[in-house]
Order: C-alpha cells, then sequence, then structure tokens
C-alpha cells in the first residue's frame, strides 16, 4: 500500500490509457448494455414457455378423417387452439417461422383403421402419427404425451368393450377430472418472477463481455515490447505496476456498474428501485463483477493478440452464460451438464437471482444460505483467477 | 501473380489470425453441442417428491401403491409428514410433495416452484386421476373386461413420429450452429482488417510503398480481396466439415448450398474488415467496431437467444433482410430445415446483394492513390 | 529531370507548401534541407502522387506525374523515414516481393534481388523476419527494398534518423556509390552535416518554400558571415575589445564569461593576425578554434532560425 501511495505515477498512466481507449469502451457498453435491454424486454414471456404446459397453436392435416381422427382433433381442441391445415408446405413454414403455430399434426390416411386393426390383433403394423415440433419449446414434447394418452384410453376403452364413439366421449369426459396442484405459500413461481428479475439474469453477459474487451485492449498497449521493457527497468516492481493498473480499472469498473444499475429502469420502470430485495440483488450483482474483472485480467495477460482476445472473450462469456442457465433456464440443460454448472459462476449468480425473484414472501433461513453459499463461491472464483493472473504476470516478467 | 503469392503467404502466417479463425467456430460449436446435443432426449434424472400418506383408506391408498410401482422410475419417494415434507420442500430436498389425500380422498400435489420438473410431476398426477377415473368407469359398466384395458395402458406403443416439414429429419440445436456459422463468416473481418490496412497508403507505410509502385491499385486491391476471402472461405468448408464429421450434425445433405452461403459470407466479413481496415480511424476503434458490431448483428439474428429474430421479423421485418447475419442464418435455416427453395433462393438473393454492395465499397474505398493527408 | 513549379498544399487551414519551386538535375545528388514542419516529406508525397495538392505543377522524366504514370513510377525507388517491410515475410521475401512490383519477369528479377541483398550486406539474413533484425539492419532493409529495381531516381526521406554513425556512414557512402552508378538522388534531411557531405546541389527550404538553392560553396556566399573565430578562457580590458573590433573585416564580436567570440565578413586568413595580437599584448588564452561557415549559418542568416530545434 506505501508503495502505491509513494509513486502513483503507473496509476495514472494507466487512467491515461483508459481515457484514450474511452470512446471504444462506451461503444463496447452501450452495445451490450442494449443487448441486455433487448433481451430482458423480450424474454420474459417467452422463458416460461421453455417448460410450461402452455396453450399451443396446432395445426393438424387430417388426411384420414375418420371418427378416431375428429376425435383426437376434438380432444386437441380442448386445451389447445387448433388450427386445420391443408398441409401446404409453404404456408405451414411461414406459420411455423412467426411461431403462428407450435405443432403440427399430420393424421395420415388410414390412421383410425389400422388403430382399430391393431387392437383386434389383426398383426398389422399400426400407423403413426407425423408431427413438427418448434425447438426449444417444451410444449410440444407435452403435447406428445397427451396425444399418446388419449390414444391409450381410447383403446383401454374399446378393449373394455365399448364402441369406438362411446370410447372417444367417455376419454373426453374424462377432462373433468383435473390433478389439483398448489405451489406453497411462500415458495418461488417463475410466473411473479419481476422483469427486473430477468434483466439481472443477463448481467453475467454484459459484465463479462464489457470488461474483458476494455481490460484487453489497454493491456495490449501496455505489453508492447518497448513499453513493457521500459516499465519492467523502472523501481516499481510487477506486482506492484499491476495493482496500479487493477486500482485504475477499479474506477472504470465502477462507473460501469453504476451505469449498468440503469437498466432495469428501461426495462421495467422503477420497481426494482422499490423493490425489497434490491439490496441483495445489489451485493449479487457486485459479486459477479469481481468474478468477470478477474477474468477479464485473466484474458487480458494470457491473450497474445486482439484476435486472440475476441475469441477467447466469446467462448467464455457465451459458454459461461449458456452453460450457467443465463440465456436457458438451467432445467431444460441435460443432467451431466448441470454437474459442470455448478462450478461456474454464473450458475451461482442466476441462482440467487431467480431466488430473489421468485421468492414470494420473506426470505427463509435456507435462501439466506444460498445467498451466502453464492457470493463466497463467486468471490473466492474471483480471488482464486486474480492470483493465478498476478503470479503468470509476475513469472512473465522474469522471463525477459 | 508474384505479389498475389506474397500476399497470401503475409496472411496464412499470421499464426494468430489463422488459428482462432479456424479454432473459435469450433470452440463454440462444440459448446452448443455439449450443452444442447442432449435437448428433448429423455435422460431424466429422477425427481426426488415426498409422499404424505398417514392412515390413509382407499382411494388415496390405490394412489400409495401407484407411486410405489413409480418408485425408481422417474421419481423417487420418501415417505414423510406434512411438517418434514414442507420443510424439505423449502430447503430443495424434495422437489413436490405428493399428498395421498388432498382432501376427498382425491391426491393431491404441492410444488415449490413452477419448472420443467415440476410440470411433469404435475403430468404424472394429472394421468393417474384420469386413468383413476377411467377405470371406475369400466369398472362400473363392463367389469370383466377390466383386465383387458389394464393390460392395453400397460403397452409401451409410440402412436408418434417426429418428422420435419417435408419428412427430412431435423435436430433442433441446428438452429445455434446456424449463428455460429455466421459468426465465423463475421471473424474474416480481422484478415480483412489486415488486408486493408496494408493497401491504404495514408494508413501504412508499406500501403505507401504499395501504391507509388507501378502495380495498378485496383488490381492489387482486387488480390487482397481475393486472398482474404479465399482463405475465409476455406476456413468456412473446414468448419463445415467438422460440423457434419467431427459433431456428427446432420446438415440435411445440402452441403453445396451451406458452401455457397459460406461463401457469400465471407465476403461480406472481408470486405466489411478491409472498409474499416483503410478507414483513417484509431486503432482500437476499429477493432471496437469489428468486434462489438458483428457480435451485435448476430444477436439481432439471434445467436444468444433464437426468439430475437422472431421479433424483428414480426416487427420490423426490413432489418432481417438487411442484416447479413440474419440473412445467412435465415438462408441456413431456409435451405435445410424448411423445405421452402424459393425463400432460399431470396435470402441467398439478398445476401449477394449484400457480399457484392460490400465488396464494391471495399474495392472504391481502397482505389483511391491520392490522399489529402497521409 | 524533375520540375516542380509553384507548388501549392493545404492541409485544412495550414499552408504546407508555398509556391515551392524545385529543380533537379539528372546525375547529381540533390539535397532539400529544411527543419521540421518545412514540408520536406510533404514535397516528397506530392512528388510521388500520394498526395493531392492544391496548385502547381511537377514535372518527371519530362511528363507531368499523376498516379497513372506507371512508366515514370518505375523508375523511382523510395526510402522512407519509418521502415516499411512486411513483418510476415523474411527478408529475401520482402526484398522479392517489392521487386516484383517493378519488374514482373522473374529471371529478370533474381540477379537484381541477389545483388541488393549483398551490396547492403543483407545476404547471410535472407531468411529472418523483420523482428528479428537489429535497427541497422533493418534500415538496411528498407533501403535494399527501395533500391532493388534500380531506378533512375532515389528518393530518401531523412534516412539516417535515429541511425548509429557506423550505419550512418554506410548509408551515406552506399547512396554515392548508387549515384556513381547512375542513379539521381532526392536527399531529404535536417541534418546539415551530411547534406554538405554528399549532396551536389542544396534546395533550403522553409515554411514550405525555397529559400535558397546552389551548392554548399554558392549557399554560404551568400551570406555576410565568413570565419568564425571563438578564444576560450581569456581575459581583455574594454581597450583590448575595441581594439580588436578596429580589425579588418570583423562583423560581429562578443566577449562573456572569458570567452571571445568573433565573426569574419571572409571566410580565410583571419586566425593569424588575431593571434599576432594576442601574442603582442601578452594575453593569455587557453583555446582558440576557428570554424567556417556551415549551412546552420546560412539558415540561420535567411531565416533567422536555427536549422535544429
Amino acid at each position: 500500500m506505501t508503495a502505491f501511495k509513494k509513486n502513483r505515477t503507473v496509476f495514472f498512466l494507466y487512467l491515461a490509457e483508459i481515457r484514450y481507449n474511452l470512446p471504444a469502451m462506451l461503444m463496447y457498453m452501450v452495445i451490450f448494455m442494449s443487448i441486455c435491454v433487448a433481451i430482458s424486454r423480450s424474454r420474459t414471456e417467452t422463458m416460461q414457455e421453455m417448460f410450461e404446459k402452455t396453450a399451443v397453436p396446432v395445426a393438424v392435416i387430417d388426411r384420414d378423417e375418420s371418427e378416431l381422427s375428429k376425435g383426437l382433433i376434438a380432444f386437441l381442441g380442448q386445451e389447445n387452439k387448433v388450427i386445420s391445415s391443408d398441409g401446404e408446405e409453404n404456408e405451414l413454414t411461414r406459420q411455423l417461422y412467426y411461431r403462428e403455430i407450435g405443432y403440427v399434426l399430420t393424421i395420415p390416411e388410414g390412421f383410425g383403421a389400422s388403430f382399430a386393426d391393431a387392437l383386434t390383433g389383426e398383426a398389422k403394423e399400426e400407423m403413426s402419427l407425423e408431427v413438427v415440433k418448434l425447438p426449444d419449446h417444451a410444449a410440444g414434447y407435452y403435447l406428445d404425451a397427451d396425444i399418446e394418452q388419449f390414444l391409450s384410453r381410447v383403446k383401454a376403452y374399446l378393449a373394455a368393450g365399448d364402441g369406438l364413439e362411446e370410447a372417444l366421449d367417455q376419454t373426453l369426459a374424462l377432462r373433468e377430472h383435473q390433478a389439483e396442484v398448489r405451489i406453497a405459500e411462500g415458495a418461488y413461481a417463475y410466473d411473479n418472477m419481476p422483469r427486473f428479475t430477468y434483466t439481472f439474469n443477463y448481467y453475467p453477459y454484459l459484465y463479462l463481455s464489457v470488461l474483458t474487451y476494455c481490460v484487453g485492449f489497454v493491456l495490449k498497449t501496455f505489453r508492447e515490447k518497448k513499453l513493457a521493457d521500459r516499465l519492467n527497468a523502472s523501481p516499481i516492481p510487477a506486482a506492484t505496476r499491476n495493482l496500479h493498473g487493477i486500482a485504475a480499472f477499479s474506477v472504470v469498473f465502477f462507473v460501469f456498474w453504476l451505469l449498468s444499475l440503469l437498466i432495469p429502469l428501461v426495462t421495467d420502470g422503477t420497481s426494482f428501485y422499490t423493490s425489497p430485495h434490491r439490496g441483495l440483488y445489489l451485493i449479487n450483482t457486485v459479486a459477479f463483477l469481481l468474478v468477470a474483472a478477474s477474468i477479464a485480467f485473466f484474458i487480458g495477460h494470457v491473450a497474445k493478440n486482439e484476435i486472440a482476445i475476441t475469441a477467447l472473450t466469446n467462448v467464455v462469456g457465451l459458454g459461461m452464460c449458456f452453460l450457467g442457465g443465463v440465456f436457458v433456464p438451467l432445467d431444460v440443460l441435460s443432467e451431466n451438464v448441470q454437474k459442470f454448472s455448478r462450478f461456474l459462476p454464473s450458475y451461482w449468480y442466476v441462482r440467487v437471482c431467480n431466488m430473489l425473484g421468485m421468492r414470494q414472501g420473506d426470505l427463509t433461513a435456507a435462501d439466506f444460505g444460498l445467498f451466502r453459499e453464492s457470493m463466497l463461491f463467486q468471490c473466492v472464483f474471483a480471488a482464486a483467477l486474480l492470483m493465478l493472473t498476478l503470479y503468470i504476470v509476475k513469472k512473465r516478467s522474469e522471463n525477459v | 501473380m508474384q505479389s498475389l503469392k506474397y500476399r497470401y503467404l503475409q496472411v496464412v502466417r499470421d499464426r494468430g489470425n489463422m488459428f482462432w479463425g479456424l479454432f473459435y467456430p469450433m470452440i463454440l460449436a462444440t459448446f452448443f453441442f455439449i450443452a444442447f446435443g442432449d435437448l428433448g432426449k429423455d435422460s431424466w434424472k429422477e425427481i426426488p417428491v415426498a409422499l404424505v400418506a398417514e392412515e390413509v383408506q382407499e382411494p388415496a391408498a390405490m394412489f400409495v401403491s401407484f407411486l410405489e410401482t413409480m418408485d425408481g422410475e422417474l421419481i423417487t419417494v420418501t415417505n414423510m409428514t406434512e411438517e418434514e415434507a414442507l420443510a424439505a420442500l423449502s430447503g430443495e430436498t424434495v422437489e413436490g410433495i405428493f399428498f395421498a389425500d388432498g382432501g376427498d380422498g382425491a391426491p393431491a400435489l404441492t410444488v415449490g416452484k413452477s419448472g420443467l420438473r415440476e410440470t411433469m410431476l404435475s403430468m404424472l398426477l394429472d394421468a393417474y386421476v384420469k386413468n383413476a377415473a377411467m377405470y371406475r368407469d369400466i369398472a362400473l359398466s363392463h367389469p370383466e373386461r377390466l383386465q383387458d384395458a389394464l393390460s392395453v395402458m400397460q403397452e409401451d406403443v409410440s402412436h408418434i413420429r417426429e418428422v420435419t416439414l417435408g419428412g427430412k429429419t431435423y435436430d433442433h440445436v441446428l438452429e445455434y450452429f446456424f449463428a455460429s456459422i455466421a459468426m465465423m463468416c463475421f471473424f474474416g473481418c480481422f484478415t480483412g482488417q489486415k488486408l486493408g490496412e496494408e493497401a491504404a497508403a495514408n494508413v501504412s507505410r508499406q500501403a505507401a510503398r504499395r501504391s507509388i509502385s507501378p502495380e495498378k491499385k485496383s488490381l492489387a486491391v482486387l488480390g487482397d480481396l481475393t486472398v482474404g476471402i479465399s482463405i475465409q472461405f476455406a476456413s468456412a468448408l473446414l468448419f463445415l466439415l467438422f460440423l457434419q464429421y467431427g459433431l456428427r450434425i446432420s446438415l440435411g445433405g445440402n452441403f453445396l448450398g451451406m458452401a455457397l452461403i459460406c461463401l457469400l459470407g465471407s465476403m461480406v466479413g472481408v470486405s466489411l474488415g478491409m472498409v474499416v481496415g483503410s478507414a483513417k480511424i484509431k486503432e482500437g476503434f476499429k477493432t471496437a467496431i469489428l468486434v462489438a458490431l458483428p457480435l451485435f448483428l448476430c444477436f439481432l439474428a439471434g445467436l444468444m437467444f433464437g426468439e430475437m429474430k422472431v421479433l424483428i421479423e414480426r416487427s420490423f421485418p426490413l432489418l432481417n433482410r438487411v442484416n447479413p447475419a440474419a440473412l445467412i442464418s435465415d438462408a441456413l435455416y431456409f435451405l435445410n430445415v424448411y423445405n421452402d427453395p424459393a425463400g432460399f433462393r431470396l435470402r441467398l438473393f439478398l445476401l449477394f446483394v449484400f457480399a457484392a454492395v460490400m465488396t464494391i465499397w471495399a474495392f472504391v474505398s481502397l482505389r483511391r492513390t491520392r490522399y489529402d493527408s497521409i | 529531370m524533375l520540375e516542380i513549379k509553384g507548388l501549392v498544399k493545404r492541409y485544412g487551414e495550414t499552408l504546407a507548401l508555398d509556391h515551392l519551386d524545385l529543380e533537379v538535375k539528372e546525375g547529381e545528388i540533390f539535397g532539400l534541407l529544411g527543419p521540421n514542419g518545412s514540408g520536406k516529406t510533404t514535397t516528397i508525397g506530392c512528388i510521388l502522387a500520394l498526395l493531392k495538392y492544391d496548385r502547381g505543377e511537377i514535372r518527371l522524366f519530362g511528363k507531368e506525374m499523376s498516379p497513372t504514370a506507371y512508366d515514370s513510377k518505375r523508375q523511382i525507388g523510395v526510402v522512407f523515414q519509418d521502415v516499411a517491410v512486411f513483418d510476415r515475410l523474411s527478408v529475401f521475401e520482402n526484398i522479392d516481393y517489392f521487386c516484383g512490383l517493378y519488374v514482373p519477369d522473374r529471371a529478370e528479377r533474381r540477379p537484381l534481388v541477389e545483388e541488393a541483398l549483398s551490396s547492403t550486406g543483407l545476404n547471410e539474413y535472407r531468411k529472418k523476419r523483420p523482428k528479428q533484425l537489429s535497427g541497422g539492419l533493418l534500415r538496411r532493409l528498407n533501403i535494399a527494398c527501395g533500391i532493388v529495381h534500380k531506378p533512375k531516381l532515389i528518393i530518401l526521406d531523412e534516412p539516417t534518423v535515429a541511425v548509429d554513425p557506423q550505419s550512418r556512414n554506410r548509408i551515406l557512402e552506399d547512396i554515392k556509390a548508387l549515384n556513381k552508378a547512375g542513379s539521381t538522388i532526392i536527399y531529404t534531411s535536417h541534418y546539415m552535416e551530411e547534406v554538405e557531405q554528399i549532396c551536389t546541389r542544396i534546395a533550403i527550404i522553409d515554411h514550405g518554400r525555397q529559400v535558397a538553392c546552389g551548392t554548399s560553396q554558392e549557399l554560404k556566399e551568400m551570406i555576410r558571415t565568413g570565419e568564425s573565430v571563438t578564444v576560450e578562457g581569456v581575459v581583455l580590458t574594454q581597450a583590448q575589445i575595441d581594439e580588436i573590433r578596429r580589425m579588418p573585416q570583423i562583423y560581429d564580436l562578443s566577449y562573456e564569461n572569458e570567452e571571445l567570440k568573433l565573426k569574419y565578413e571572409n571566410s580565410t586568413g583571419h586566425l593569424l593576425p588575431l593571434l599576432h595580437y594576442l601574442e603582442q599584448e601578452g594575453i593569455a588564452f587557453a583555446n582558440v578554434f576557428s570554424e567556417q561557415p556551415t549551412l546552420n549559418d546560412v539558415f540561420l542568416e535567411i531565416t533567422g532560425k536555427e536549422l535544429r530545434d
């Protein structure tokens, strides 16, 4: 600390260099913040679509026109909007592309007949229904399950001796029997998650991208051989110089952090600033800011040129965000991936955000536990990476 | 000719650029593959649930035995009291509480939040409730055939086959890969930047040397463009091969079409780089533009979140016709997924127009041989 | 060979070249001398058709110079002040590449490249990359790339800035050799010693204008100052000073801190009478030396400024 106080030249040197790069940095900030705003404004609803059992507009192409097919269509119509289609591909393409429909069902000719035959054991192969689903929408898979169950139940009624018409009627009537599902009080609910939570969920990508590019491009100047030699020849040791650098950047990062807190204003008005958990949200963002800063320094020192910086930033940024549940809810990722995600700071950040967003009432002890765990992980990660970076720098300056 | 050879050498010897130009998209694609490769495949971990079933009688007891049969398949069941169960739910050690008797003898489910697995639990309960009602019906009307009905229900027959429009097999993950192909084409802008700098006499001394030589400027620029585009295109082809044979993602057998798209995309990326490289602005700013702009365009084309492109299509479709990243992504989509040759041709044409415009712009801005100041 | 008439160039509000006239004859080593910012590099840029200019005429090899005057360009070789080579090509490849822009035929080019390599002493470094070369070698590479095609006109823009004395001498020798082999040389610099050393004719420019032109001798005769004599460590009375002042052809005298400086109108033969006088008066002194007028003096007298800042 005393070394810092005695000679702050390097600190100001870094600041000057930062100032020189300011227009570029601002450009990054603006672009990535706009991306953040755009995503969170539009993502709110679609996030739930990923796993909720929502009503899906279904296009049905009925080539069979049997009693069974009509019964199936009636069944679908109970919970979903059914659009009858003639199967014209271009039109269907257009509808799918614009998400006007989410599911296309083709009932082939002879389906009803083959269904009945299979039951009587005439050993014919059953025909299949053809289905086109939209990606990343679980609703399609739920519909699959619904259809399968419908068909099975019709078969069951038929096996029990009912005629087709009666079997269909009975199956359709089963709709009255609904499962009773409650959400526990004070529990989580995605539906009630405030919009700004979605906004905050994207901060890892924002912070990682902006900080890494800013640090990377400024550090590049300092690594140019002539300047690096001159600095190495100075009486200020490498570690101290880097601390100066870190201090200079901290100024920038702090300002950027303040700016980033304005984003909820754009996406969700003033509701964040009056919400009960805002303090915890802020602490969470600070924790990830530290993580992003440590990654930024690491890449800034390890990458040899701008292209490497770009590539690494994108890979780390996008990778950490996809696998950590920032762009895609964690539930949707596979088992093995989720195991890996636990090692990512972005995962912990998002878990806290979601917890704060979904918790209806006051936080429970378990919630605070999660919060502490998350903070600990993020801070330890940041500290460890920073140590590693300083070590690498020290080794590098020794091996001139 | 020989000057072309030396220009090739210079680009290829830039190891950093070559390495990242090739490997960065591969790494990104591999990430996507790992993250999304298992989407939709049924490898769900068992969901832990609590069962509150104190002193139950029929019909609740039937539900208990039903859950016992499911235990170890979709779910793992632990018997608890209500208080224990709620605490476990809060602490996230179970993801749902099944009450054998939720009132009126019917079972009920309590969950902690709405999510994928919770929805699956509710579907499980729903299936049970409906099936139970069905069996009751049959027991009343045709009790002697109940066994037949039961055995039908136990059959594991699938009536559904997933296809694409036009019947081709479709891997959902492809959308994200399309966007990564677009990113890769844009990465060529770094090669273009270097080439542009070395052709603009007011930017670099080497370019000044070239300018004062008897080498025709327009030929020189054309040569540079050729070098950059061909190298970027080669990288793109390697990437496509990597996707097809390395990650084994079905590209739908349209390799030629995809190669064409990559060629046009490379033209866009490289010429963009050349235009920016030859501009007289700060180095840092140049890089900022070449990094942030493609990323932004790819974001608008749905790289980070697929819905973006759709949203723009709904509200401001012109943007999607002008955004080269969207054009590339769309063209790929139309080629592989939607069996719509007309749509594909349109996108391809627009992409061609865009690429041509960028290339001509690069050519024109570099052709200049006299400057106001160097 | 080269004629510049009334060249005017503005950078925005600043007038860089102000009706500049220049003439370079075939076979000479023509020096362009002036302080930083006088317009030397701008002039070179205009000659090479790299820069636009507002008014004036540039004729090279009897033809008007333009970016498409390829025949003229073929005859020019340039060595810039900044090293202008490609980092990712080796020494040999750099020279071959730049030569190839002038001499497309491979068979014709090969011997030229080899000769450039040997004449600049770079033969043993042919496979090395620019980054691996020392500053002096890099400069030599820079020169090799500019002269490999044996051009009729070679323009060197401040080639010895930041160069060690050994390399500098070598460069100057090389230039003389090139001139002997038949090339006309235009040499810009703000180092008057070099210009004096090798140039046959010199133009002095300031603020984009030619202020004087001629051989070194002619230039010096233009000014009043001839020989300057300095006596150090001498103690003089006022009477003695007045007496010295009355000596013939002294037009300036200053005496400060025991140092006497005299400026004579004529260039020779003043030292002896002075020494004679000092001896006569029994005046002791520590040092005495005499200097001939330099180009700096020429510049100083004409413009009122020093050549070097």
